[in-house]
């Protein structure tokens, strides 16, 4: 009963800020300085808040949109933030933006000058005319100028930092270290593709950066644009494709990027980063590789294929998870060369990371282990990550600034009450569900319905910050079924069969399936699904589909302290099979936003192979008997 | 009539190149066609072309022709410019685009009695905008009209006689009515192409070759974004007298699509109806006050469950059923293929995909759950003779990439539509043929 009771309690914390109507609270907030960050313009838009140095709330816009990776003015995240904590507009003292957009259109004009040597001048006008063109359209120019009018807001407190910065920011703000050494990879920023800095307290040193075209970022996008994927969508793809190959191409990815004491180099003859066309790369880079796979193939592989006549398709995939295993294990070459190189330069081996490049798991796996650093990566650390970034880089300048504390939750969104639930259910005429009294027989029922094989889409608290869900917003299924992998790929999230699955297991008994250092820190790298790592013999007997085919797993940690139902599921259910772990995998479809709202989860949950959807205390089902 | 056709300067696959010229043959049989020069790559075609030869000097030849048809792409697009200019009846093959490939497309700003004489055969085409591609208003639901693949009669259909000649006919003389959505219509078909068309070729010669008495004639009576309620409409307007022998009713598409953005009550009534209406009605009453069911036009939203729509479809199509079976008739179930259907998609359909971004489109949450709720229809019990059911997405399943059907997410192109027609055909015959389809 005790149990039950805390659970409710915690189920109630997390649903805390977006059940604020406490005049008292709202009254302490409106005496400090309240900061909007915002990311826009280019991909996945978001917005962040922060009061007085606390992180209270933070979120996609496509959460909200529906549109994968919307990156138009994150209207909707706005609005959900300042709900929240019951904000109005008017009430934001100050919105920071997370790009210099005028030093940004400086680079696209140098890009399209050393581009004219390259591709002529036809070419390069075009290029001209169409950014020119979109520029104005979205008003890029007058990013501060459309802030202030949509925010409604003086010009004088609207502000625009730079990308990297923001970056920076997010990653060493949001760490749990006073020092260390703070760095950032991504595609490109205004100039710069990297960074390093030291961080000291409230102060971000810059030390060096690393300036356009040679991006670790772009060289990684342009080969998942090679294996036919998606640029800036589908780079976690070419991880898992990895696992799959051989890495039989690395002379050749060598000759695209080299390093050196942590200077990397891309070789810009196989690339075409400055006036971009519907490839980003060259000639070169297919007579080197062969032709590029095309978008939308599917992707299968045989290992155990012999015989004299090879099936094609699977003679020509092995050949491209070759190329993505290469890719991969080259990139994380020159990131680890980056990050040495950083630390010797600071002498300080805590070491915080954002920007896009930085959600590269198996990379990050590597520095943990190779280098012996301890790590933090901004949850978020895409360019969504940099709202947050900005609105803390300008919290850092105010006088007597408090230092935030660390970020070792990302549950940072929206949160539905029961009532809300309940609400929709009845909108959405839909009768079929059980209501259980406390979150204790919720849990309890769910984790036996796990336990039998059952998929279940689970909604609880407040929605994730970052492109992971870790427990709010997630598909749980059991680990130990062998063909759990394949029926959920295939009949849950219509996605390629070879994209593995996560495990999230309690931090205690972690060690028993993974092979990590004890762990230590609940904002580690693990706990936010941001670390590759390698599964033991038990796990690979014990917890197939949590485990990818190369024998590794995109571990997530789940901490005793806070109390999550997420946890206390996950006892229940290691309490019924003596399994700490359960698939955790994002809660949506091929191509869609993780669900934001009650709705959204109904809607995936009735079109899609999910047996149940838990929402809260309610558990709702398809079949007429439950 | 004189028709001056201007070939293009870049060479046209010759494929392309012969469903022009069928497409002109139907639109405007008989008329004489003069050429603009014989470019280079259509020396080959100079025996089947047979027309005589003309000059143009851009504008200053139009006076001589009452008619100038246009081979173009995106970047040769003189034919608008011409429009602009001329009195004349300008005509455009756009080959970029999958449909306006085969289909010669007026550009008139308003079309008349000499592209389409019936545009006034009834006062709802008289009072519709008209134009060449157009739903409009009509008290049983709406009529779709679309020029420039064929003969259309005067509600829009792909039929090019009148329909009284069916009435009374023998009863060696077979007559099958086609109902669906565009895809039955044949969107991407010509009307020889179609098919229905392909579908009445096939019998007659079966019949012929297997020495049978019966004849075989063919009714399209598919329209665009027609769901099921509209086939009944249809059925009961234009069929009671015709008393088909056999109704093929190739849908399901429309029904899942519409049937996940129709408003809730109304399709648990079964009632599944297009989203347009819903603006008629807005208009009709200005009631700009109260939103539409679907908040956001432009990125279409599933409402409703897979079961609710599933279960609106089954039954209308049961009541269909047993119209068609009530009234003597023989009914085929047919569930229509979609570009998911197919086990791997050719280059053509992947890259309609891509460029399209189909997925992220105002269509995109409706397609991408196209694939679920075909995997969860089950088959309809079929509970006597009179009826068969026949699942196009499962026959298509054998399909590789190696086979271009899908001109986009559910029209066939013609070979799909050859496809379609080979296994209608199959059936029917084996139907007839193993007496239990006789009489």
């Amino acid at each position: 009963m005790n149990e039950a009771i805390s659970v409710d309690l915690e189920s109630f914390k997390q649903c805390l800020y977006g059940l604020l109507q406490d005049r008292a609270r709202r009254e302490t907030f409106m005496s400090h300085t309240k900061i909007l960050g915002l990311s826009f313009g280019f991909h996945d838009s978001a917005a962040a808040l922060v009061i007085d140095g606390e992180v209270v709330a933070a979120t996609h816009e496509e959460r909200h949109s529906r549109l994968k990776n919307d990156c138009q003015f994150p209207v909707n995240a706005i609005n959900a933030c300042l709900r929240q904590v019951d904000l109005e507009k008017s009430d934001v003292d100050h919105v920071v933006f997370n790009e210099n957009p005028i030093l940004k259109f400086d680079r696209i004009l140098y890009g399209i000058l050393c581009g004219l040597r390259r591709k002529g001048l036809a070419h390069s006008g075009q290029y001209l005319r169409d950014t020119l063109t979109s520029w104005i359209r979205q008003r890029k120019f007058i990013v501060r100028e459309r802030i202030a009018h949509d925010l409604d807001l003086p010009l004088t407190n609207v502000h625009a930092i730079r990308h990297h910065q923001a970056h920076a920011a997010s990653a060493f703000f949001c760490s749990p270290f006073e020092r260390a050494t703070v760095i950032t990879l991504d595609g490109v920023g205004e100039y710069d593709t990297a960074s390093v800095s030291l961080g000291e307290g409230m102060l971000l040193k810059p030390l060096s950066a690393v300036s356009f075209p040679h991006s670790i970022g772009l060289f990684y996008s342009a080969l998942t644009a090679y294996l036919g994927f998606k640029v800036n969508e589908d780079e976690y793809k070419v991880m898992g494709m990895a696992g799959f190959g051989e890495d039989i191409y690395h002379k050749e990815i060598s000759c695209l990027a080299s390093s050196e004491n942590g200077r990397f180099r891309i070789n810009q003859k196989y690339f075409n980063f400055f006036t971009p066309e519907k490839l980003p790369f060259t000639r070169h880079l297919v007579d080197l590789l062969g032709p590029p796979r095309e978008h939308g193939t599917s992707f299968r592989v045989d290992a155990t294929e012999t015989g004299a006549n090879p099936d094609p398709v699977n003679t020509s995939n092995q050949h491209y998870a070759n190329v993505a295993a290469s890719l991969q294990r080259v990139t994380e070459d020159l990131i680890l060369d980056y990050v040495a190189a950083a630390i010797k330069t600071t002498g300080v081996s805590q070491v915080a990371m954002a920007g896009g490049v930085a959600l590269n798991s198996l990379a990050n796996g590597k520095i943990q282990r190779r280098l012996g650093c301890d790590l933090y990566v901004h949850p978020a650390a895409g360019d969504a990550g940099g709202a947050l970034g900005a609105a803390l880089y300008f919290h850092a300048l105010q006088n007597g600034a408090k230092r935030p504390k660390p970020l070792s939750s990302a549950s940072l969104g929206s949160c539905y009450d029961e009532n809300e639930i309940g609400r929709t259910l009845e909108e959405q005429r839909i009768a079929n569900f059980i209501k259980f009294d406390n979150m204790g027989a919720t849990i309890s029922k769910t984790a036996g319905l796990l336990a039998q094989g059952a998929v279940i889409g689970w909604f609880q608290g407040r929605s994730e910050w970052g492109p992971r869900s870790l427990g709010n917003r997630s598909i749980l299924a059991n680990p130990c079924l062998a063909n759990m992998q394949d029926r959920i790929n295939k009949k849950i999230k219509f996605r390629e069969p070879f994209r593995p699955f996560a495990p999230a297991v309690l931090s205690e008994r972690a060690q028993d399936f993974f092979e990590i250092t004890p762990p230590h820190s609940s904002c580690q790298p693990e706990s936010f699904m941001l670390s590759v790592t390698k599964a033991t013999a038990k796990a690979r007997k014990q917890i197939p589909s949590a485990i990818h085919v190369d024998g590794t797993s995109r571990v997530q940690l789940v901490w005793k302290e806070p109390v999550t139902a997420f946890r206390r599921l996950i006892e229940d259910f290691d309490a019924m099979t003596d399994i700490p772990v359960l698939i955790n995998t994002s809660f949506n479809r091929r191509g869609e936003p993780i669900v934001e709202t009650p709705a959204d989860a109904l809607n995936t949950f009735f079109w899609s192979g999910l047996d149940y959807l838990v929402m809260s205390n309610f558990l709702i089902c398809k079949d007429t008997t439950v | 009539m004189t028709v001056l056709l201007v070939l293009p300067d870049w060479e046209l696959p010759a494929r392309d190149f012969r469903r022009c010229l069928a497409s002109l043959e139907m639109n405007f049989p008989g008329e004489e066609v003069s050429l603009v020069s014989l470019p280079k790559w259509a020396g080959p075609h100079e025996k089947a072309l047979k027309q005589k030869i003309g000059t143009y000097i851009r504008h200053k030849a139009l006076s001589r022709y009452d008619r100038i048809i246009f081979i173009e792409n995106s970047l040769n697009n003189e034919a608008t410019l011409i429009e602009s200019l001329s009195e004349k009846l300008v005509y455009r093959f756009d080959m970029e685009h999958p449909w306006g490939r085969a289909r010669c497309f007026p550009l008139g700003k308003d079309i008349s009695g000499d592209t389409y004489p019936l545009i006034d055969a009834h006062i709802f085409n008289s009072m519709s905008p008209h134009q060449t591609d157009m739903y409009y208003y009509f008290p049983y639901g709406y009529l779709f009209r679309s020029l420039g693949l064929g003969p259309i009669n005067a509600f829009g259909f792909r039929i090019d006689k009148p329909l009284e000649i069916y009435v009374g006919r023998p009863n060696t003389h077979k007559l099958i009515a086609v109902f669906g959505g565009s895809s039955a219509w044949s969107l991407d078909c010509l009307y020889s192409e179609m098919f229905s068309y392909k579908l009445e070729e096939k019998l007659n010669k079966h019949s012929k070759d297997n020495g049978w008495e019966q004849t075989f004639s063919i009714l399209n009576f598919g329209q665009h974004g027609h769901v099921l309620l509209n086939e009944l409409f249809t059925y009961l307007l234009f069929c009671y007298e015709l008393r088909p022998d056999i109704v093929i009713a190739h849908d399901g598409f429309n029904d899942f699509i519409y049937g996940m953005t129709s408003d809730r009550y109304l399709l648990d009534e079964a009632i599944c109806y297009q989203f347009n209406h819903e603006q008629f009605a807005q208009k009709l009453h200005d009631s700009d006050a109260t939103p539409l069911v679907q908040k956001d036009i432009s990125r279409l939203r599933a409402i409703n469950t897979p079961q609710a729509i599933i279960r609106a479809y089954n039954l209308r199509k049961h009541q269909f059923r047993n119209m068609v079976t009530g009234a003597g008739g023989k009914f085929i179930w047919g569930l229509q293929p979609y570009l998911g259907s197919k086990a791997e998609m050719s280059p053509e359909e992947r890259r309609y995909i891509t460029e399209y971004d189909v997925y992220n489109a105002q269509f995109g949450e409706p397609y991408r759950n196209m694939e679920f709720i075909y995997e969860q229809y089950s088959p309809p019990e079929i509970l006597n003779g009179e009826s068969v059911y026949m699942d196009f997405n499962e026959k298509l399943g054998v399909c590789g990439e190696d086979q271009f059907l899908f001109t986009d997410f559910c029209h066939l192109t013609p070979n799909g539509d050859d496809m379609i027609a080979e296994i209608y055909c199959e059936v029917i015959a084996g139907k007839i043929h193993s007496g239990e389809w006789s009489g």
